[in-house]
């Protein structure tokens, strides 16, 4: 939890931020880049009922949830609970910001910002958000791929031992033979690798 | 010719059953479409990634549908709708502990049908003179028939929903586990979400949706008003697929396999046990949804417009914005004619009938070929008609 106690440019009280996220290690890189922006609160892993007393303790000016969380439908029906919890939320979108919602949407950022509240004052503290989703989906991503790379590489290490084992062939000439055909059959290495090491397996059993 | 790529959403719920047949027993691929299911976790999800694109299509409440043609949705999209999916198939449930509580003031409170909510402001007294917290009945989301038919049951007997009752919303995937939690007292959700909770011994399924209305239009194929205008041959196909599936859930047959799919970890994930109380040819009555490609699946204005005035009623939104252009634009019954002749299929010439008006089965004759209509009677023996001439 952070809390500057600082007053915006303009004078007003800062922004306090509720933060739901089902993904601590997202909610943390959001949270740290939402800082200098507002007071940030989190919330994780409440029941529906918990989550709208926090709302009510809180009284926050923009919750933002990940897309995918079920709590949204919970946030939804604020506006009907509105005798228990005067301040009025609105959804972000609602607002006509088509182009910024379609991109928060995209980026698995949803936002509900309390009714009233001035653009220059919210759209900062969205658009960093947005940022910051994008940027963990593209950690994943990078992570991901590293991780299909060394699987990748490890299959065709194999592929290619199997290759010299069986055939007597160089290394060389092993893999260049994996790598004509992939070329002709248009399979990716991938799974050339994967075809030689089935069929090794096969033969070896009859 | 390649097969056209769609995207479409649904949430784990029984009545996801026509996009899990048409996908699973290859109606969409029939028709040329190249489907991808994505299971989401949320209604505003569904909403959200329908209005912006990320899904072409999705299994959408239809009280959603209504919600943007009157236009308090919060995305300003215009949703509209060819072919429903099914009319009910939800239940209310108490936990334990209330089912007590009703017991305990009236003996008798559960051996009529259907239940009777008169007991719940007697309960809702005594709890507001002890001091404890009011009761709270969780529903799935704002705009939708879970919400409107919790309403309409508590009001038939006087109970008033924003003043006796406390109602909030909660994923039906958890409501068993907040419901046995103590956290709220009782929820009405869609299949198989009752029956989880009969089943874990968590609470009493007292009244079922059709007990309160035979005829409520549940979900349907949701789309985006202008995605139509773009891709009419593709919907017109994906509209045709699911009236596939639709006749295919008719039989007890179509029913047991929908619940093997169900059961997948892909859409549900549960138990076939806990599928086959409300789907499949062991189902129980009052409980199962009505899925069939001409009564469940027309797009009926009269039940649109009955939605429209819940909305009113619960002050979500504003009847001056309920026309018939707008009835037109977003609840497509001429779409569904032309796929319905495509398939051959019987399909009602009008697109209102006076709702409530049948305690018994009846034949539509103003239809290409005479429909047997299911009884449609309200719990309060109150008729609806849509304002402006109804032809019978």
């Amino acid at each position: 939890m952070t809390n500057l106690g600082t007053m915006d440019a303009d004078g007003q009280a800062p922004l306090i931020v509720l933060l739901i996220d089902s993904d601590p290690k997202r909610a943390a890189i959001v949270q740290e880049g939402l800082q200098d922006r507002a007071v940030v609160q989190t919330a994780n892993s409440l029941t529906s009922t918990e989550l709208l007393f926090k709302i009510n303790e809180l009284q926050p000016d923009v919750i933002i949830i990940d897309c995918d969380s079920p709590d949204r439908d919970t946030i939804e029906n604020l506006r009907a609970v509105a005798r228990e919890n005067p301040k009025p939320i609105v959804m972000f979108v609602e607002d006509g910001e088509g182009s910024l919602a379609r991109e928060a949407v995209r980026a698995g950022v949803s936002a509900y910002i309390v009714d009233g509240l001035s653009k220059p004052r919210v759209f900062p503290v969205i658009e960093i958000a947005i940022e910051r989703f994008k940027m963990v989906d593209g950690l994943w991503k990078e992570l991901k791929k590293s991780q299909d790379d060394l699987e990748t590489r490890k299959l065709i290490e194999r592929a290619k031992g199997v290759l010299m084992e069986k055939r007597g062939m160089a290394e060389q000439a092993a893999y260049d033979a994996m790598r004509e055909t992939s070329m002709t059959t248009g399979k990716p290495m991938k799974r050339v690798a994967e075809d030689i090491l089935s069929v090794a397996e096969l033969l070896d059993k009859v | 010719m390649p097969a056209d790529a769609l995207t479409i959403g649904f949430i784990p719920l029984c009545d996801a059953a026509p996009l899990a047949v048409a996908q699973e027993e290859g109606h969409f691929h029939d028709l040329g479409l190249d489907v991808t299911l994505k299971r989401e976790r949320s209604w505003a999800a569904i909403r959200d990634n329908l209005a912006y694109g990320t899904l072409d299509a999705a299994h959408l409440l239809s009280p959603i549908v209504v919600a943007s043609m009157l236009g308090v949705t919060a995305t300003k999209t215009q949703f509209a709708t060819a072919i429903g999916f099914n009319l009910n198939g939800n239940a209310i449930t108490v936990s334990n502990d209330l089912y007590a509580e009703m017991r305990e003031i009236d003996p008798w409170a559960f051996d009529a049908r259907p239940v009777k909510a008169r007991t719940l402001a007697e309960v809702a007294r005594r709890r507001r003179e002890a001091g404890s917290p009011p009761i709270t009945f969780a529903m799935v989301f704002p705009y939708s028939s879970h919400n409107y038919l919790l309403r309409y049951w508590l009001s038939a007997w006087g109970v008033e929903p924003d003043k006796d009752i406390r109602i909030i919303v909660v994923p039906p995937p958890d409501m068993v586990d907040l419901c046995a939690a103590g956290d709220i007292d009782g929820f009405c959700v869609g299949e198989p979400w009752s029956t989880l909770a009969v089943h874990r011994g968590v609470g009493h399924q007292i009244v079922s949706g059709a007990e309160i209305w035979p005829a409520a239009p549940e979900k349907v194929l949701g789309v985006r008003a202008e995605w139509i205008e773009a891709n009419n041959d593709v919907h017109q196909r994906l509209i045709r697929a699911i009236m596939r599936a639709l006749n295919a859930l008719k039989t007890d047959e179509g029913k047991d396999r929908a619940i093997d799919y169900l059961s997948s970890g892909k859409y549900i994930g549960l138990d076939k046990r806990d599928l086959s109380r409300s789907l499949g040819s062991a189902a129980e009555a009052g409980l199962a949804a009505l899925f069939d490609p001409t009564v469940a699946g027309f797009p009926w204005h009269s039940k649109a417009g009955w939605t429209a005035h819940q909305m009113q009623r619960w002050k979500q939104a504003d009847l001056a914005h309920l026309s018939a252009e707008g009835l037109q634009k977003a609840f497509r019954t001429d779409l569904y004619r032309e796929a319905a002749k495509r398939e051959g299929l019987r399909y009602p010439l009008v697109d209102s009938v006076i709702e409530g008006a049948n305690s018994e089965s009846w034949p539509l004759d103003n239809a290409s070929t005479p429909i047997a209509m299911p009884a449609d009677r309200f719990i309060d023996g109150r008729t609806f008609e849509l304002e402006g001439p109804v032809l019978l």
